[in-house]
């Protein structure tokens, strides 16, 4: 205090003197602690508009009137400074990190603000952190990282979707996908932003933030913001990384002797006799042969398809610069993934162009240009694709005696329908993969302008209109080992072209307002409106009869070469919005914060008369640490609660769901004439309802933010619950109404949860420092209230229909969602539970009182010793779907979150981040459907049913035994079921299939080296780093299958409802990166 | 300041003012009922909606065949266990978690559905009263009709509703009586079908449903009214006034025969040969027929002559419902339709015509060979083969049947009836034993004549999958199942003992592949069979035996009868013993319960309003 006193009567004497001379000030602003150079720092002199930032080498010239005067330096990411000015024209500055990051500014709907400032739940990650961890992907670089967001990737293959979701998210059918915005304007998904263009991500997790969204914010907000160009020299920086992947973990499964051997004891169960052994003998040859296969090293199929080593690489080139009014910023991405599955990978070109001008000091415009080209190869393993993951497990290692003989496959007995597993069965999957050929194309190109007017200090006005054109081109390429080829082709090629086009407008005017307050006070209004329309269209062309031997290329190169099959073209009408919103923001002695917000949104989505949504919401904050009386407890930096209340909407259905209307097609349609007869089918499949109305999220949360030790240690806690009403549902309704759905509102659910953030420097000398940061979260889901029917069942399908009891998960009210449901394993009958065998009619008569599983468990052994058995939950003796099954368990995680630390000494930068989820359950498809021969002809298992393991009925001699004492001498050490137990296309869900979901995963980690100042500005580059990183470093968990945190499914409509079920999807890689990142 | 306010006054007043127009999208993509219904064009393909419900696999593989076994005619092959597929279906233990069951329910009210907005429409258009539109209602009434039909047979007392599902209707329909059912189904055709077009006036012809067939139509569903059918209680009733329906049948028969009457095509083969030649002939047998193009449909694939896949271009079939061996030896041996009807030889992978087993007696009425453009070494489905729905000698032999009931005993236009189908059946030169005293040795009773006409219609209609249909109105299944089972077994026991009423039958076979056994070779006569319909009284001279190279001419033995035996049990064979397995009355006297199970997801998606009580599943 007193040095400031001192500054300000030298100052005063000194400016006494130099009254009313304009001079030059020079500076630099440097790091406090590192003293790296600061680039982009605003200079301003206080009180007046006189500003300039600093240049490239952290620079900058001021020109002021007067000597007198005090500079404001502000940087993002480091505390405000004043200097006063004095005689001294060439000042260093020394900036000090904000390392509370009470500072820090976060972008709010519509606006920003500092995070002290705040009264919602906001959670935020800066680009910084994210460069850290090179990632393709911005979803990948989020997973963890905020409590109460989780992310989970679809599956491993390039360009999977990536399903974020917002505390738990609300809707129970509807999509849950928060919404994302990016530089203020909402998109679709984040996927097409190059994680090196990142400026920040800030998620708002409460309604009383994202209400000024209205409509669609019931699920969270998303907000990116992109790099915005900085006056100064010009920065030109180059990142870039090349990644080696791998196939982290492989199941065990049977060795080709093991294989032909229980291939062997499969044939002889159904009897020396049967066609099945005939064949067996025929293809694999007697018993006594199959000691050779010892000696015959199979084919390694998870290693064929994805196993070879692949390369990704990025490089990203940015560049920014321009004087004071006139600022522009570039930013291109080049990327190149390659999956790990054969044929499949992803192809990314992005460019961000950015310029700011300021035509006047009012009026201000911005201006900027997105485009994405992203090609996607591969039709994965999930969906329409042919090849499974399963394939990689169920395909025979060895073909028998066709290793060594010409045999014809065609000769096989098999059953008429299981043909096309038959013929998969002959298919080499990675010949299948070839043929099942796929391409995406996206290309989308946005331009956004906004002009800002501030005619008076405290009034400034926006408007911004935003067009993004989207073109996707879709090509799929069916060969003729493809059961499409073979079923609607006459084993030709087929291709279908589609290609869509979108356009989408957004218009948005804001005024804001800042009233003259007292010196305590202060208000800020926002007044907006704003308007969506979207449009497209869409053709699809699909064409047949190529000639066997045209490959993909060609085919799409010439279409009219094949024999048109069906063309389609539709005008997509979108869905149109018009909202009007306010906020007022009062603050009161800088400690007593109100937000209040209200939108209208109509929307083109429900009928008229239904399509205002009204949503309200207010939140209120209490910085205590700014009391005398919490100052004088010295023990808060900082600490601020908050309360919030608001409601937010969901609209996220169909389009005309409300209406019937009807569209042409040409799919499988009537074949008078010989000819595709097309006809007009629903625009929508579920039964249109005129009632739809918004659903409605309420959301209440508070909140603490405190600060310990001059805010080295500071964290946030909040509590929540959500509640959704009227929420839109797809209903089954009765299919004798024609319809299998329709779309309702209605039922309640609500997620109560708590989420736990903690960041804070551990360690901080001159050369050495480091930081970390941990999240927790909690989320509950509860069921409030369903449709009448208090219990509603789901299936999950991953078997299709083949599924016994296919309705495997369960909805009730009062519960969570993710209740899986099914029979209770009870090991496998033994001799004892039997009373005897009749060798002439080959019946094992069972006990008196021991339950008999028999037409659940229905495979080819019947009801025998050995057979999987099953729990009798109401002891009458039989096994049925009705009774004797029951909730086995629940797929929501009892918390969930991450932690990263980060060092630095010297030169050299270490940062590595680690997220668990525990306590939830998956539903493990492939520990039913890799343990039994489920739709498979000579297909393979896993070594969990190996010869040593399983209830075997073959003895050394390759005899088959029946009896039950000498099949109770066989089996003493038999841990697991015959896996014949169960028909070939009626797997049987038991809680055997449901694991321990938990884990514990180290993300990633990241070695840096800074080189040394001294060498790199010799040859002009201001800074190069090297860094190599693991992703997916390793993992801890129990679970058997691929990984506890890969999840996909097949039947998109019922994913939200049957959560954690693990369907053997393309699983994650492993990878390894070297990178470089230089500033010029 | 002031002016600013003005601005934004103005503004969201423009806004205001256009914010409901702005917020109605339509699309030129997207039409509602009222365009669609307003020309003739666009009101064909509103009701071409209700036909693409054919070329789904509810259809192509399920209700129409699989859904059908096991009958006395037709059965598919059945396991040692239920196994939650279509062959509980065949073996009468369907349970309430068979997905097909869902699949061909569903695509039965989605039909229905769609053929009620056709109808609406159609009623609705200013232009209903023109000729092509009254055609259009008469095929959307007659598909409606149609598909209420199948679900009546296989699930009995069904929800019924004759208007479209609207959002604010109430979905919760219980079943209705299928008296009440058919009585409106059949007054509302009766009521559209003197409005309806020929197929010969009609593009397509009988690819689309006419006048003819909605007359055959009005009979069947009338023969069902006035037919037995299980009621949940397990008993099978008739209503008092079956007789009033059996007149309606009558005069819908009687009315077709006078009005388009036609020759039978004097070849049975060549009405089926059309078929898998994608002929599609005029005036001929078949009255309607599901068209399908070439890629869709599995009529010769998984229904039709058994075809392996090698490296020929016409890729594989076989048949998921055979006919059984007590059928096939029902036949006259000089029946012409015998041949045609059964297949005991299939193609193999090089196309060598190869003898099948006994109890792989295949449907031959189709045949994936005889595709104009063959489908690919690997294809399977869409082989573009239609599917007869309905025949001309159907209505003879409804006519013929009916007019007995009615008459109590035949009258001269029944008794021509039945003799135009066998006249057509056997050839000119046995048309006094076959056709002349055959009929005269069946007219003398009502009885006799009706006994006739249910074993005619066996004979006539073999592997086109009516049969369960005929035997549950007729009261008869559990009768036919019975006595299959019983024939079966007796002929097993008497292959194997020599000795017995069957004993005459071959318990063996020889043959021997014909010099040309090809595919270019006439079907049937690429293996010579010595003994064929009879027990060879003589072994003939067999091929290498007792040595190699004895006699390369020689014949090749294999199992007939002797093969529906298992020596290891010992007695009748695993095929006589599971194909009919529900059904376990050897009297015959039971019913079978032929009425399947709501799909657990139907029933609970009913909220309640619908069950699986009766018919003993609950």
């Amino acid at each position: 205090m007193l040095k400031k006193v001192l500054l300000l009567l030298i100052l005063f004497n000194v400016s006494a003197v130099c009254l009313a001379q304009n001079r030059q000030i020079s500076g630099k602003v440097i790091d406090e602690q590192s003293g790296e150079t600061l680039i982009g720092v605003s200079v301003r002199l206080k009180g007046t508009a006189v500003a300039t930032q600093t240049n490239v080498n952290g620079e900058f010239k001021l020109s002021v009137p007067g000597n007198a005067g005090t500079l404001v330096i502000s940087y993002l990411g480091y505390h405000n400074k004043e200097v006063s000015l004095s005689s001294e024209s060439a000042l260093t500055i020394r900036l000090k990190p904000s390392v509370s990051a009470l500072d820090e500014v976060v972008v709010i709907g519509y606006g920003t603000a500092t995070r002290k400032d705040l009264a919602g739940s906001v959670g935020s990650i800066k680009g910084k952190e994210i460069e850290k961890t090179p990632v393709t992907n911005i979803a990948e670089a989020l997973t963890g990282r905020i409590a109460g967001v989780q992310v989970t990737t679809l599956d491993g293959a390039p360009g999977a979707d990536v399903v974020i979701r917002v505390r738990g998210g609300n809707s129970i059918t509807q999509d849950n996908s928060p919404l994302y915005i990016v530089d203020g304007f909402i998109v679709d998904n984040i996927n097409n932003i190059a994680t090196t263009d990142i400026e920040s991500i800030d998620i708002l997790k409460d309604a009383s933030s994202t209400a000024i969204y209205g409509a669609r914010g019931a699920n969270g907000v998303v907000i990116v913001t992109t790099r915005s160009p900085k006056a100064g020299k010009t920065s030109i920086s180059y990142n870039g990384y090349g990644q080696g992947k791998n196939f982290p973990r492989k199941l065990d499964v049977m060795s080709p002797y093991e294989f032909a051997l229980a291939q062997y004891e499969y044939a002889m169960i159904r009897g020396a006799n049967s066609s099945e052994f005939t064949n067996f003998t025929k293809y694999f040859g007697v018993y006594d042969d199959l000691e050779l296969y010892k000696y015959q090293e199979g084919t390694d199929w998870q290693d064929e398809l994805f196993g070879r080593p692949v390369m990704s690489q990025q490089h990203n080139f940015s560049l920014t610069g321009g004087t004071e009014k006139t600022r522009l910023g570039f930013n291109g991405t080049y990327n190149k993934d390659e999956g790990l599955m054969t044929g499949s990978g992803s192809e990314r070109l992005y460019f961000n162009f950015k310029l700011d001008h300021d035509i006047s000091a009012k009026l201000k415009m911005n201006l900027a240009a997105r485009y994405s080209n992203n090609i996607i190869d591969g039709a994965g393993t999930s969906g329409g694709s042919s090849v499974r993951v399963a394939d990689g497990i169920q395909t025979r290692p060895i073909n028998g005696l066709a290793d060594q003989i010409v045999i014809n496959p065609n000769d096989i007995n098999v059953g008429d329908d299981d043909y096309e597993e038959f013929i998969k069965g002959i298919v080499n999957p990675i010949e299948l993969t070839v043929q099942d050929y796929r391409k995406r194309i996206n290309r989308d190109f946005s331009i956004n302008g906004a002009l800002g007017y501030t005619p008076i200090k405290a009034l400034s006005l926006r408007s911004e209109l935003a067009v993004t054109l989207r073109n996707a081109e879709g090509k799929r390429y069916y060969g003729p080992l493809t059961g499409t080829s073979r079923d609607q082709g006459n084993n030709l090629p087929l291709g279908e072209i589609e290609t869509s086009d979108g356009n989408t407008y957004r218009w948005v005017n804001t005024l804001n307002y800042r009233l003259k307050g007292t010196k305590n006070s202060k208000t800020n209004f926002l007044l907006g409106q704003e308007l969506n329309t979207t449009s497209g269209s869409r053709t699809f062309n699909r064409a047949k009869y190529f000639d066997a031997n045209l490959g993909p290329e060609k085919l799409f190169a010439n279409m009219a070469l094949g024999t048109s099959d069906r063309l389609e073209t539709t005008e997509i009408r979108g869905e149109d919005m018009l909202s009007f919103f306010g906020r007022v923001n009062y603050t009161y002695k800088d400690r007593y914060i109100l937000y209040a917000t209200l939108r209208a949104d109509g929307s083109s989505k429900f009928s008229p008369g239904h399509r205002w949504g009204y949503f309200p919401a207010a939140s209120v904050a209490w910085r205590a640490s700014d009391e005398e009386f919490i100052k004088r407890i010295n023990v808060f930096s900082d600490l601020k609660v908050r309360a919030s209340y608001g409601q937010a909407g969901n609209n996220r259905i169909a389009n005309d769901a409300w209406r019937f209307l009807f569209q042409p097609t040409a799919n499988r349609p009537y074949g008078a004439g010989g000819l595709n007869q097309t006809y007009y089918t629903f625009v929508n499949g579920s039964l249109p309802n005129p009632n739809l109305k918004w659903e409605t999220t309420i959301s209440r949360n508070i909140g603490l933010d405190f600060g310990f030790f001059k805010n080295r240690l500071s964290g946030t806690l909040d509590l929540y619950k959500n509640t959704t009403k009227d929420l839109l549902v797809n209903n089954d309704i009765p299919p004798q109404t024609g319809f299998t759905s329709q779309l309702i509102n209605i039922g309640q659910t609500s997620n109560k949860g708590a989420e736990l953030s903690l960041t804070g420097v551990i360690f901080e000398k001159k050369a050495f420092r480091l930081s970390g940061s941990f999240n927790i979260g909690r989320n509950m889901p509860k069921i409030d209230k369903l449709d009448g029917n208090d219990i509603r069942a789901v299936n999950s399908s991953w078997a299709g229909t083949d599924l016994k009891t296919a309705d495997d998960f369960r909805l009730i009210a009062g519960r969570t969602i993710g209740l899986m449901y099914g029979y209770v394993s009870d090991g496998f009958y033994t001799s004892n539970d039997f009373e005897s065998y009749d060798p002439v009619t080959r019946v094992y008569k069972l006990k008196a009182g021991v339950p008999t599983s028999e037409g659940t468990v229905a495979g080819v052994i019947g009801i025998r010793p050995g057979t999987m058995k099953l729990k009798d939950l109401n002891g009458d003796g039989v096994i049925t779907a009705d009774m004797d099954r029951q909730i086995l368990g629940s797929a929501i995680p009892k918390h969930s979150g991450g932690f990263g630390l980060n060092a630095s000494y010297k030169a050299f930068d270490v940062s590595t981040f680690f997220n668990w989820v525990y306590g939830n359950k998956i539903y493990n498809t492939g520990r039913i459907q890799f343990n039994m021969y489920y739709r498979s002809t000579y297909g393979n298992m896993l070594n969990t049913v190996n010869y040593e393991n399983r209830f075997k009925y073959i003895d050394a001699n390759g005899a088959l035994v029946t009896g039950l004492d000498e099949l109770a001498a066989l089996n003493q050490n038999a841990t697991i079921w015959s896996p014949f137990s169960m028909g070939a296309a009626s797997p049987v869900f038991t809680d055997d299939a449901v694991e321990d979901g938990s884990f514990f995963r180290m993300t990633f980690a990241t070695l840096g080296y800074t080189l040394p100042k001294v060498i790199t500005s010799k040859v002009g580059i201001s800074s190069v780093r090297i860094y190599g990183t693991v992703y997916n470093a390793f993992l801890l968990t129990k679970y058997r299958g691929y990984d506890p945190e890969v999840t996909a499914t097949r039947s998109g409509t019922y994913q939200a409802l049957t959560p954690g079920v693990d369907f053997s999807a393309y699983p994650k890689s492993r990878t390894f990166t070297l990178g470089l990142n230089v500033n010029l | 300041m002031k002016y600013l306010k003005l601005i934004a006054v103005a503004g969201t007043l423009i806004v205001l003012a256009s914010c409901q127009k702005f917020l109605d999208t339509d699309s030129p993509s997207s039409f509602n009922q009222e365009y669609i219904f307003a020309t003739e064009s666009d009101a064909s393909k509103g009701v071409y909606s209700v036909y693409a419900l054919f070329n789904q696999d509810a259809f192509t593989s399920r209700l129409s065949n699989i859904f059908t076994g096991n009958t006395d005619v037709e059965a598919g092959g059945v396991g040692a266990k239920p196994d939650n597929s279509r062959r509980d279906i065949f073996s009468f233990e369907v349970t309430d978690a068979n997905g097909d069951l869902r699949t061909v329910w569903n695509n039965a009210y989605n039909a229905i559905n769609k053929a009620n907005l056709c109808v609406e429409g159609i009623e609705k258009s200013p232009i209903a009263s023109n000729p092509e539109m009254k055609q259009l209602l008469g095929e959307a009434k007659a598909l409606r009709a149609l598909w209420y039909y199948w679900l009546m047979n296989h699930w009995g007392d069904v929800p019924f509703t004759m208007t479209p599902t609207r959002g604010g209707d109430n979905l919760y329909l219980p079943r209705t009586g299928r008296d009440t059912i058919l009585t409106a189904l059949i007054n509302d055709l009766i009521a559209v079908e003197p409005g309806m077009k020929p197929s010969g006036q009609i593009s397509y012809g009988v690819e689309r449903v006419n006048r003819e067939f909605v007359m055959g139509l009005i009979a069947r569903l009338s023969l069902m009214r006035g037919g037995y059918w299980l009621y949940p209680d397990m008993v099978m009733r008739r209503k008092e006034d079956y007789k009033d329906y059996y007149q309606i049948a009558r005069d819908y028969c009687d009315k077709l025969v006078k009005t388009y009457d036609r020759p039978l095509n004097p070849s049975f083969a060549r009405v089926f040969e059309n078929e898998s030649k994608w002929i599609v002939p005029a005036n001929d047998d078949v009255l309607f027929e599901v068209a399908f193009q070439p890629g869709a449909g599995d009529v010769g694939w998984c229904l039709g002559m058994r075809v392996d896949a090698g490296t020929h271009p016409y890729g594989s079939g076989s048949a998921y419902i055979g006919l059984t061996p007590s059928y096939y030896h029902s036949f006259d041996t000089l029946d012409t339709r015998l041949p045609v009807t059964c297949t005991i030889i299939y193609f193999d992978t090089n196309l060598q015509q190869t003898p099948g087993a006994v109890t792989a007696i295949g449907p031959g009425k189709w045949n994936r060979l005889l595709m104009p453009t063959p489908s690919g070494p690997q294809s399977a489905k869409g082989t573009g083969i239609n599917w007869p729905l309905m025949r001309y000698s159907d209505v003879l032999l409804m006519l013929a049947e009916s007019d007995n009931e009615l008459n109590n005993g035949p009258t001269a236009d029944a008794i021509n009836a039945l003799k135009r189908v066998r006249e057509r059946a056997f050839p000119a030169a046995s048309h006094a034993e076959k056709v002349t005293n055959y009929i005269a040795g069946v007219s003398g009773s009502k009885e006799a004549f009706f006994n006739a006409i249910v074993n005619e219609r066996a004979w006539e209609f073999g592997g086109e999958c009516i049969r369960k249909y005929d035997l549950a109105r007729w009261n008869l299944f559990g009768k036919k199942v019975a006595e299959t089972r019983k024939t079966l077994s007796a002929m097993a026991e008497d292959a194997n003992s020599g000795v017995g009423q069957y004993s005459e039958l071959p318990d063996v076979v020889y043959y021997k592949f014909a010099e040309d056994n090809t595919k270019a070779y006439p079907f049937n006569k690429g293996v010579i069979f010595y003994n064929r319909y009879a027990k060879a009284a003589v072994v003939p001279p067999l091929k290498d035996s007792p040595n190699k190279g004895d006699n390369p001419n020689g014949y090749i033995r294999m199992n007939w009868l002797k093969g529906l035996y298992d020596t290891k049990i010992p007695g009748p064979g695993s095929y006589i013993t599971t194909s009919w397995r529900g059904y376990t009355d050897d009297t015959g006297m039971a019913p079978v319960r032929y009425i399947f199970p709501l799909h657990s997801s139907t029933v609970s998606a009913s909220l309640g309003t619908l069950n699986n009580r009766g018919y003993g599943y609950q």
